[in-house]
């Protein structure tokens, strides 16, 4: 193939350069972490525009205010080890397997940046279902109307030509997910946890704060993973209780929270308090953020509506 | 954390997590940025690679997270950004090919005769070959890359390869231990 011989001599390769590739992942980081882009805070759905106003009302009102002194740490910390009891009590779910489909609904609404057009930003609201089956899974997402988080906002949408904001419905295949390989022993999963986010710009707490978060979405894990997993956010510096509130859907339960200062967000995880299940979780700016929204100002949520096993992707629960 | 996750369900993370797509960096960065340095040497190479990644970043919620490998995903990006660099990399195959046949290292092609032919190709039909000859990207990579269907991969390269051959033919030296 002469043609290609006279392409590979005109384009010799060279050698790569560490510092370069090093420049270009600090850049990527900054991105990542300073650049308001578009960008979705976190993953899932939710809600209808009423069930998503009710959710501000009667979440967002009941987390602020909280303070961050040592006896409420002390608080939290009961509270998790009281929800690690519980969680540890309950039974399984079967594994996934043949005929045993994991199936998790949500509602969720994220804030969404339109960089690019205008600067303004959304919540858009989504409807989320996932299927994690053993050769595979499905997710399938339906979105709502998105609402401006601002007048502001607003108003640089409409100066923008007002671009079509809904993002509409989709489905996705996904892999196949091993099982959750998380240790039951506290001080293992501690130590996998810190080990996994020493290093981390946010801080080792607040990320690991986040992995706790992020081992009970849509996972199947088991009740011994999630007590330990609530062992872990007991034992981390800069939890703090809230204390009781409601969900989107109005169920009760006791919610958790962890401030990233740097981004001025605070985290909160709402747990079901008989259960030690997960009901919702939400993110919300703290008086001073990154933003620029008023304290309070929620930039995230998910509600966790239903985990159950089904008989094959795609199906619904009878 | 060095994770055995396929590149999508890391593209999936990181829309809650967005740092989880550093690892996705640290998986391909040495692809993309190779394949640029080819194209354009080093110095531009490293803005490519680098906007690339934060392209990709931006948007990654478009990302087809039923194709594990973002390979194709992050090349096809990079080759985008590299068509308003054309006249520059244009420049610099004329020179590359010259100072390679001056120093009897390679059998020569005339100055520029390389840098001319490629100039004749469509944008389409140049990023088709360049991705085919420098990325090592098979049909269906290069069609996930430039979001083309794999029949139109298939007739822009053989269009391409025959111009080139047709355009170099007096010019080029025989095949030996290139494919």
């Amino acid at each position: 193939m002469p043609e290609l011989s006279a392409l590979d001599r005109a384009y010799p390769d060279s050698a790569p350069d560490p510092a370069a590739r090093e420049r270009a992942r600090i850049a990527l980081l900054e991105h990542v972490e300073r650049r308001p882009q578009r960008v979705r805070l976190s993953r899932r759905a939710l809600l209808p525009a009423a069930g998503l106003a009710c959710a501000v009302g009667a979440v967002a009102v009941a987390l602020v205010g909280v303070g961050n002194d040592a006896a409420i740490d002390a608080r939290a910390a009961s509270m998790l080890r009281e929800a690690a009891v519980k969680a540890r009590a309950q039974a399984p779910l079967p594994p996934v397997g043949r005929g045993r489909v994991l199936y998790v609904k949500s509602v969720d609404a994220y804030m969404a940046t339109w960089a690019d057009r205008g600067n303004f930003s959304v919540r858009v609201p989504h409807v989320r279902e996932i299927w994690l089956g053993p050769d595979g899974g499905l997710l399938r997402s339906s979105s709502g109307e998105p609402e401006f988080l601002s007048e502001r906002d607003r108003q640089r949408w409409i100066a923008a030509g007002r671009p079509v904001l809904r993002e509409g419905n989709g489905s996705t295949k996904l892999e196949k997910q091993p099982p959750s390989d998380l240790p039951t022993d506290p001080d293992a999963l501690f130590a996998r946890l810190e080990d996994a986010a020493r290093g981390h710009s946010k801080g080792t707490y607040v990320e690991m704060f986040t992995l706790v978060g992020d081992a009970f979405r849509e996972t199947n894990v088991r009740p011994a993973q999630r007590a330990a997993l609530y062992e872990v956010a007991a034992r981390l510096p800069g939890v703090e209780l809230v204390g009781q509130v409601r969900d989107s859907v109005g169920r009760q339960g006791v919610a958790v929270a962890m401030e990233e200062r740097d981004d001025g967000i605070r985290h909160t995880l709402v747990i079901e308090p008989k259960t030690g299940t997960l009901l919702a979780e939400e993110q919300a700016t703290l008086a001073k953020n990154v933003f620029r929204y008023p304290a309070g100002t929620v930039i995230g949520r998910s509600t966790y509506l239903d985990t159950r096993m089904v008989t094959a992707v795609g199906a619904q629960p009878e | 954390m060095k994770t055995d996750r396929s590149d999508a369900a890391l593209i999936e993370q990181s829309l809650a997590r967005p740092d989880a797509f550093a690892e996705l960096f640290d998986r391909h960065f040495d692809t993309v940025h190779r394949y640029a340095r080819r194209r354009v040497g080093p110095e531009l190479a490293e803005e490519i690679a680098s906007e690339t990644f934060t392209t990709a970043f931006d948007g990654r919620r478009r990302y087809d997270r039923g194709r594990s490998d973002a390979r194709p995903w992050l090349l096809g990006i990079a080759a985008n950004l590299l068509r308003r660099h054309w006249r520059t990399e244009k420049r610099r195959i004329a020179a590359q090919v010259s100072e390679s046949g001056g120093n009897g290292a390679s059998p020569t092609e005339p100055g520029g005769e390389v840098a001319d032919a490629l100039d004749e190709l469509s944008t389409g039909e140049r990023d088709v070959v360049l991705l085919f000859s420098l990325a090592d990207l098979t049909y269906a990579e290069i069609s996930e890359a430039l979001e083309i269907p794999v029949g139109t991969v298939r007739s822009r390269l053989a269009r391409a390869r025959g111009r080139l051959r047709r355009r170099l033919g007096s010019t080029v030296p025989s095949p030996e231990g290139v494919r």
